[in-house]
């Protein structure tokens, strides 16, 4: 649903080419069938993360948007076969997340953007760190409270001189 | 990886033509790997594209229309991508391909 809307959102500027992934094949059915409802072309690839791609995407995305499942659980409920793959996070909700963010800076084009949802027990500020690492910036977007939930939305963006700068 | 295309049913749907997005997404294509992929689908393999991607073609309209249909206009809807290494078969179904590798392969 979250990607539909984001595909409607950046198509309606100019034409964007829009892959999605998901671990769970239910899921990446139903995103088709609701874009296809709704005119939206999507391509979209059950795998893990990225690892479906290998390097062809090095340095190509300019728009990453991941939404993980970030709530704090037990590690041995993190990437099961069933429902609980959308939100349970293990260790600090971050144990998905953890899996991606060293990868970020090699995926990104130049300027690319990351958008990453988080809540307050993910230790924002050691997402924020990891990242710096890598030459990306953060901005914190929006930050809401829903129920028992500190949402943000944090945003990073690659911008190739700060990445040409790390030390080696 | 490269991988080798199966297909059961393709599927050809209509995308509006717009050529300042194929020449940005060209940028991101691994070209040698678009060529080869189309010789082995049943819609696409008799279409003729370049070897090399030089400006010429790049401000070509009729190249770019035909870049645009084997990019967007044309969908394995259900077959297969086969690692040419392994022979491991990753299937494709209603569209959409599935990578993970089983328990047993990891």
């Amino acid at each position: 649903m979250q990607v539909y809307f984001s595909a409607k959102v950046l198509d309606a500027h100019s034409p964007a080419f829009i892959m999605c992934t998901d671990i769970n094949k239910h899921a990446a059915n139903v995103a088709q069938r609701v874009s296809q409802t709704n005119g939206q072309s999507l391509e979209i690839v059950v795998t893990d993360l990225v690892m479906g791609f290998g390097d062809q995407i090095s340095n190509k995305v300019d728009l990453l948007i991941f939404n993980p499942p970030y709530v704090v659980t037990p590690s041995n409920e993190v990437g099961t076969k069933d429902l609980s793959a959308a939100w349970a996070g293990g260790v600090d909700g971050r144990e998905v997340t953890n899996r991606l963010l060293p990868k970020i800076s090699d995926i990104l084009a130049e300027g690319g953007l990351f958008y990453l949802v988080a809540i307050k027990e993910n230790k924002i500020e050691d997402i924020k760190q990891i990242l710096n690492k890598q030459g990306l910036t953060m901005t914190v977007v929006l930050t809401r409270r829903s129920g028992p939930e500190l949402l943000s939305t944090l945003r990073f963006e690659k911008i190739e001189s700060r990445v040409a700068d790390l030390p080696v | 990886m490269k991988l080798n295309y199966y297909n059961y049913l393709l599927q050809e749907v209509d995308v509006d033509f717009n050529p300042e997005f194929i020449q940005r997404l060209l940028a991101k294509l691994n070209w040698s790997v678009i060529c080869e992929a189309i010789t082995q689908l049943d819609a696409t393999k008799d279409i003729e594209l370049p070897e090399n991607l030089t400006d010429e073609v790049k401000e070509d309209e009729d190249m770019l229309r035909k870049i645009h249909h084997v990019l967007l206009e044309v969908e394995v809807i259900e077959g297969k991508l086969i690692c040419p290494e392994t022979g491991r078969e990753f299937p494709i179904n209603k569209g959409i391909p599935n990578m993970l590798l089983n328990d047993e392969e990891v």
